[in-house]
């Protein structure tokens, strides 16, 4: 009986090995953080106008972090400034 | 900022991930929280390596309930950020996280960078925090917003192309506009 049961399943094998993918990625997901940051992002998104904070993106430190991936550039980089001066802005 | 490291992340090279951070928001912005929503969206559509849900299942089953740790979370990061050849964090109004989870994030920021030198954070907030930052990311440089006029006119001259009587403002007027109010609207 064990015996057939076994036999039975791997027919299956394709199917048990795909499905907990598929079963596990949302409440994965999900279980990782409750936040959904892409939502603020679009409201952003629709709000901002092209040009904004381009100074700064001109920067020798803006480029040299996003740039190259040199162990010696600067890994982090803080943009520190007032409320209300744009920094969420910045594209 | 988002869309502009996107703009470079045309391949599977760069994953981008950023976080808004305010005060009304601050109960739900944990540490926990900040650093799973940053795994979530590194993860995108990315597959999930096998063993990172496995541990997943795994934690479930035995505490029955969330029982995400944040040690457990930046282990995680890791592990993703090490399978992706370039990483973008961006967080921005850090210093609206809660001060009790803010030195925890910066603690595990630093422990993810230390590790994973593919990785890049941009961080946003008032100048008051930038001493916990230094002290928490000894290797941070600080960009300060140095001035807004440029900006400030880019908007009004977005506002004066909408204005729907265009005939009923004369030149000066326009001009007047466009000096005095970035002007009073820099700092002092």
């Amino acid at each position: 009986m064990a015996q057939e049961s076994s036999r039975g399943l791997e027919g299956y094998s394709d199917t048990v090995n795909i499905s907990p993918k598929i079963d596990v990625r949302g409440p994965f997901l999900q279980w990782l953080s409750p936040l959904e940051p892409r939502r603020r992002h679009q409201e952003l998104q629709s709000s901002r106008i092209d040009g904004v904070g381009s100074r700064f993106l001109e920067t020798a430190e803006f480029r040299k972090w996003s740039g190259g991936g040199d162990r010696s550039d600067p890994a982090v980089l803080f943009y520190g400034g007032d409320l209300g001066t744009g920094k969420s802005y910045l594209k | 900022m988002i869309d502009n490291l996107c703009d470079q992340a045309r391949t599977d090279d760069i994953a981008v991930a950023g976080i808004y951070c305010d005060f009304w928001g601050q109960a739900e912005q944990s540490t926990l929280n900040i650093l799973g929503a940053i795994l979530k969206q590194l993860v995108g559509e990315r597959e999930i390596p096998e063993h990172v849900l496995q541990a997943f299942q795994k934690t479930k089953r035995e505490s029955g309930s969330r029982g995400l740790r944040v040690p457990d979370l930046t282990r995680m990061l890791k592990t993703a950020i090490a399978l992706i050849p370039r990483v973008f964090i961006c967080i921005d109004a850090l210093d609206e996280v809660h001060p009790k989870h803010l030195s925890k994030l910066l603690t595990s920021l630093q422990d993810i960078i230390r590790e994973s030198p593919n990785t890049r954070v941009f961080l946003t907030g008032r100048a008051h925090i930038i001493g916990e930052i230094k002290e928490n990311l000894p290797g941070v440089v600080v960009v300060p917003v140095s001035s807004t006029e440029g900006d400030i006119e880019t908007y009004l001259k977005m506002r004066l192309g909408q204005d729907p009587k265009p005939d009923a403002m004369d030149s000066d007027l326009r001009a007047d506009i466009l000096k005095l109010i970035p002007e009073k609207c820099s700092p002092m």
